[in-house]
């Protein structure tokens, strides 16, 4: 049933999703900086192996388009992709041992345009470059064995570069004469001789002019070259081209441009122009992981006009939503306060960022008012949102008002309606039905956002970066629970606060079915809040709310995720049929109405009350089946592919011990929480119109009330979630004083005992008020460790705390009335035998440590 | 020569002349024979005529050459060879390769027996092709270089007798390194399954300490480990000594690392570093070619001839064995230049 939720270690962060952001990294142009948008999680923004393989399929989605447009229209550029690059090795072998070499295909790759085209009788030459590069890769390429101890063999190396130089020679088409010569550079390159492949490269590859970007990959063995023939400062210069201009080789020379370490003055006198300058600037602005303005400035000092400016300045400003937005919002750590080592609780720290958001805003006015930089609104939309995370807001609507007649490109006009329903939100004091109309059009404008982004399939970034690359939805979330659930709880209004936490959970909602995680329904779906936090009263409020015939258009807003279809993903171990499994999904839209899951927190809201008729009045609006399904049961996980058994509690079990699990595989009557609501209510008539077994009738009602708590088998018909820190942790919910603490169930059996004459009955209810008594005693964590270890044979060692815990165990005041009052009972020898503290109390007075 | 505790093994009947045959043997010094080699580290193998030079001058018989790291390339994926050597000029033919493979310890963390296996059958092709490449047929030691720790032991003694059991070492040698730290707590380290060991008479300080020490060698810190720790140990020992320096980076008395670039010449030019005392200089200027800020500082750390004395003085004594190999760390002509063959001769003579 999914109860026991066992966290061993994690979560990690979502390198993708770790601070709260409203200003989107993505809102460039073109987006192909990306792997240069801050990240403070990871060396780039993402992962190194996704990043890197990215480059490379760039590279090769580039050659392969080169190849097909020198064909023309007769290829196609997915044939030369798959012939180049996505073949197995088998088939890739044979086709150039086998088949190429006698200008041949094999049947599978006959209708491959790209083939057909080279093996045809005009493209001989093709064929001949495509074999000859082929021919070398094995004597170059960086091996997938890295266990070959072969190195390379440079004389071979040598010849063939000799042999490619005289090809290229002969050769009068440029676009195959380009790549023979690049293949010259490149071989030489290999074998070391860097002298030769510098000669190649001045002699013959600069003096072609090309669009190519083989042009680019040549560059980028010059700068190799160059570099290791002490010449640093000409291969940072390189670096930093290749940088500007080849996407696919942008990574590396970002790499190699900072590992040259030559002097900035020194390269800049290589440069030929501002716009040269402005690159520089631009990467050891990327590389540098704090706030500052000074790569900002310099490249718009240099060249104003340069696309860097725009993602500098998104890492400016996301650098400061890390670092002082994210903990400032949370009120403590990073998002969700993972862990991370925290150092922006530090004053200093956070001074840094206040002092320098006014210095960012200035720049980003004199970005927008000076006309120099092509794209004016985005230092308009910085400044406001600077002005928003100031708590400036007249600033941010001045900015904002001073875009107003610009046609802004989408994703910038899509910020600015973001960055407008942060000030609108700020600038509102108390969310009444005015204040509500207001945001209404901005938070209609960004569930739209919302539902497009849970549409673009391929914008997942890897399996568990739920929010990846959806900023919309990330933001949706953030705002919700952040920004508006909070100014509702500083208005009372909990119903409102709740149902804006909701739509923050469903955001982005997949139902997750596994083996070990199978379907929660009813009040499990629902957000910790909800399951914790919401009484009665709040939840007869929400409901109230959501069947309003007078609901207005903003609660409708609020509430859409009450009947939104539910993406349910089912994962499955499917077996091999020679032993071994492999992993299967199954993605199902499904129907969905909250409100029944809302009846089942209902009833669970009046069970824990006591309020038995009102539960069962929530639970009839419940189907039994369903009801019994997710309220009845414990799930077994422990099978493999098996169907799980289930097993329902034995609610008024009359064991003496905690954390029984008295099961019984058969649906018995009475099992589910309706039925435990009925029986309750009965009970409690009975108390009153049987008078003469009220004590049986109490002592009945105060068990089951024990084997709901924390310590009890049907745990889940209080609660939905258990953990074994919660005896550790401050009263957090209504309910804790009967759910860890026993109050109600203690006076229950002090009741039954009261009423009783049966001495054997009555010695059983103070034992079990002492059971009750016991679970108000503070258990220090520590006094519970120590004991762990003493278990472990290690030095038991109190502290203060575990002293007093360990003197208030053994002197529970119900231990005294068992031995005064009921030592002639038989019960009391059970008594001595189920409880070692008592056994101690009667014993001894000293505490466990005998040192 | 009969060592001396066999001498004691064999009790004096005599009184007067064995008593004091046993006295004068028990009090003077025996000479050892000294075999002088060294470790090549680099990672390309080219012959260089001042380090030809020196493995003629003292008939160097073996040359200890490391053929590659085994470390997880980015911390991940399984064990491989990173940096392999490579050969463009054979080993000289009068002298033996002793192949080195020198084993990152993190890597023997999680590895399975099965990991361990394949590891091991892996390595001795790779090592056997590469000592071909050296233009020798054959080899007829191993060695592994492996910091190991109390974690890890279980893993690297499997390892090394799945080496050892490997075909390709029959009749062979194998021989491993020993840190002073695994010679003194040897409960704890263990006793590698080896022929031989290398006790490693370097690295001994702390490196990344704020200070002057000289963490590649200082008696003091040698003292710490050795006695007669040295003798007793169950396995023939050859000593390992430096002949390196470096420079060892601070900033605001934080490590930053090691300076790959700096050399005794640079610290000594005025313009990039001011003495500050002992073997500390601070940079005077921002230097981003050593990677450094204004004000970072350089502890210079070096071995002075009369260091390598005082370690052989110290050792001489501690050692029984009749042959003794030292081996010095590492052959390197720039390296070299600070020394002469006599400077070598005369540790050498010392350790006699």
């Amino acid at each position: 049933m999914g109860i026991v939720i066992d966290s061993a270690c994690g979560p990690e962060p979502d390198p993708y999703d770790y601070y709260i952001s409203f200003f989107h990294n993505n809102l460039p142009q073109k987006n192909d900086y990306q792997p240069f948008y801050f990240n403070g999680y990871t060396i780039m923004n993402g992962y190194n192996d996704d990043i890197e393989e990215n480059q490379i399929n760039l590279e090769q989605v580039i050659n392969a388009k080169e190849w097909a447009h020198y064909f023309g229209k007769t290829v196609k550029f997915k044939d030369v992709q798959k012939a180049m690059y996505k073949l197995d090795d088998s088939v890739e072998s044979a086709l150039y041992n086998k088949f190429l070499i006698f200008g041949k295909l094999p049947d599978s790759l006959k209708h491959n345009t790209f083939l057909r085209k080279i093996t045809s009788e005009k493209e001989k030459p093709s064929l001949h470059y495509y074999l000859f590069a082929e021919g070398i890769e094995h004597l170059i390429n960086l091996r997938d064995d890295k266990w070959d101890p072969k190195p390379v063999d440079s004389v071979a190396v040598d010849k063939k570069a000799r042999e490619a130089f005289s090809l290229a020679n002969k050769e009068h088409d440029k676009f195959l004469r380009l790549r023979y010569y690049y293949q010259t550079q490149r071989l030489y390159h290999y074998s070391k001789n860097n002298r030769m492949a510098l000669k190649i490269h001045k002699d013959y590859i600069s003096k072609i002019k090309s669009d190519s970007h083989v042009i680019g990959w040549a560059l980028c063995y010059k700068a190799g070259e160059e570099w290791k023939m002490g010449m640093k400062n000409e291969a940072a210069y390189l670096f930093s081209q290749i940088f500007a201009k080849y996407p696919e080789r942008r990574l590396m020379a970002y790499h190699d441009f900072l590992n040259t370490n030559a002097p900035l003055d020194q390269v800049f006198k290589l440069c030929k122009n501002n716009q040269e300058k402005g690159i520089i600037y631009a990467i050891k602005g990327f590389h540098t992981p704090h706030i500052g303005l000074e790569a900002l400035k310099n490249v718009y000092k240099t060249d104003p006009k340069s696309a860097m400016i725009g993602i500098l300045l998104g890492r400016e400003i996301n650098k400061i939503e890390e670092g002082y937005l994210t903990p400032r919002t949370n009120g403590n750590g990073y998002y969700d306060n993972i862990g991370y080592d925290d150092h922006s609780k530090y004053d200093s720290v956070k001074n840094t960022f206040i002092k320098y958001i006014p210095k960012l805003k200035a720049f980003c006015e004199q970005l927008a008012n000076e006309g120099k930089y092509p794209e004016p609104e985005l230092g308009k939309l910085a400044s406001a949102y600077l002005s928003w995370i100031k708590k400036d807001t007249v600033g941010g609507f001045k900015a904002l008002a001073e875009i107003n007649n610009e046609q802004l490109r989408p994703k910038l006009a899509d910020e600015k309606q973001m960055i407008k329903l942060l000030l609108l939100t700020q600038s509102i004091t108390k969310l009444d039905t005015n204040a509500e109309n207001k945001l209404l059009p901005s938070l209609n404008w960004l569930d739209k956002k919302v539902k497009e982004e849970r549409n673009l399939k391929n914008l997942s970034v890897s399996d568990w970066s739920t929010y990846g690359f959806k900023y919309y939805s990330a933001s949706a979330r953030d705002f919700y629970v952040k920004l508006l659930a909070p100014m509702y709880f500083k208005q009372h209004d909990t119903a409102m606060a709740a149902l804006c936490i909701l739509k923050s959970e469903r955001t982005i909602y997949v139902k997750t079915i596994t083996k070990y995680y199978p379907d929660r329904g009813l009040g499990f779906a629902m957000p910790e809040f909800w399951r914790t936090e919401l009484n009665s009263k709040n939840l007869n409020k929400i409901l109230a709310l959501e069947k309003s015939k007078q609901k207005s258009a903003y609660l409708s807003r609020l509430t859409t995720e009450f009947r939104e279809p539910i993406t349910q993903k089912t994962e499955y171990d499917m077996p091999y049929a020679k032993g071994g499994y492999y992993y299967k999904a199954k993605f199902t839209i499904l129907k969905n109405d909250l409100t029944k899951n809302i009846y089942d927190l209902m009833g669970t809201a009046y069970l824990r009350e006591h309020k038995y008729e009102e539960a069962i009045e929530a639970y009839e609006h419940i189907n039994t089946y369903e009801l019994t399904r997710y309220t009845s049961i414990e799930y077994d996980y422990h099978f493999n592919n098996s169907k799980p058994y289930y097993r329902y509690p034995i609610v008024f079990s009359k064991s003496l011990k905690d954390y029984t699990r008295k099961f019984s595989k058969k649906k018995l009557k009475g099992y589910n929480k309706l039925d435990f609501a009925i029986r309750m209510a009965k009970l409690e008539k009975l108390v009153k119109t049987d008078p003469k077994n009220a004590s049986k009738y109490y002592y009945d009602m105060a068990n089951g009330l024990y084997n709901t708590s924390y310590y009890g088998m049907a745990w889940f018909y209080a609660a939905y979630r258990w953990r074994s820190e919660d005896i550790y942790l401050k009263d957090r919910y209504y309910y804790d004083k009967d759910y860890l603490h026993e109050h109600t169930a203690e006076s229950l059996f002090l009741k039954a005992e009261k009423l009783s004459r049966n001495n054997e009955f009555k010695a059983k209810c103070i034992f079990m008020a002492a059971k009750c008594r016991q679970k108000k005693i503070k258990i220090p964590e520590d006094a519970e460790n120590q004991f762990v270890d003493y278990k472990l044979g290690a030095d038991y060692h109190p502290n203060n705390e575990g002293k007093l815990y360990n003197r208030a165990i053994r002197q529970n005041p119900y231990f005294k009335v068992l031995k005064n009052q009921y030592a002639i009972t038989k019960f009391y020898k059970t008594a001595i035998n189920e409880c070692s503290y008592f056994r101690d109390f009667l014993g001894t007075t000293s505490t466990l440590s005998k040192k | 020569m009969w060592h001396i505790n066999q001498l004691n093994g064999y009790k004096i009947k005599f009184l007067g002349s064995c008593f004091l045959l046993l006295f004068s043997l028990s009090s003077c010094h025996h000479p050892k024979t000294i075999n002088t080699s060294f470790y090549f580290w680099k990672t390309v193998y080219k012959t260089k005529k001042t380090e030809t030079a020196w493995l003629e001058h003292f008939k160097v018989k073996s040359l200890y050459v490391r053929i590659m790291d085994i470390d997880r390339v980015e911390n991940r994926g399984e064990p491989s060879p990173i940096l392999p050597i490579l050969f463009k000029n054979k080993i000289p033919d009068s002298v033996k390769i002793i192949p080195v493979v020198f084993i990152v310890n993190e890597v023997l963390k999680g590895l399975s027996d099965t990991g361990i296996d394949s590891l091991a059958d892996k390595i001795l092709p790779f090592v056997k092709a590469k000592i071909e490449q050296a233009g020798k047929n054959d080899f007829e030691e191993l060695q592994i270089d492996c910091d190991w720790t109390a974690g890890t032991r279980q893993h690297y003694f499997y390892l090394l007798k799945q080496l050892k059991n490997n075909p390709i070492m029959k009749h062979k040698k194998l021989s491993v390194t020993l840190r002073l730290h695994q010679l003194k707590n040897q409960i704890k380290s263990g006793i590698p399954p080896a022929d031989a060991t290398m006790l490693m008479c370097y690295n001994m300080g702390n490196l990344r300490a704020y200070g002057k020490q000289n963490s590649i060698l200082e008696m003091s810190e040698l003292k710490k480990y050795l006695n007669q720790n040295i003798s007793a140990y169950p396995m023939p020992l050859a000593i390992g000594l430096p002949l390196f320096n470096w420079a060892v980076a601070f900033r605001n008395k934080e490590y930053i690392g090691i300076s790959k670039k700096i050399k005794f010449v640079d610290l000594i030019d005025k313009n990039q570093f001011i003495f500050i005392g002992d073997n500390i200089y601070k940079a005077a200027t921002d230097l981003p070619d050593f990677g450094l800020n204004k004000a970072d500082e350089i502890r210079w750390e070096s071995i002075s001839v009369d260091d390598l004395q005082a370690v052989a003085t110290y050792l001489s004594p501690l050692i029984k064995a009749d042959n003794l190999t030292v081996i010095y760390f590492h052959l390197d002509e720039n390296l070299l230049k600070p020394y002469h063959y006599t400077d070598l001769e005369k540790v050498n003579q010392i350790l006699h």
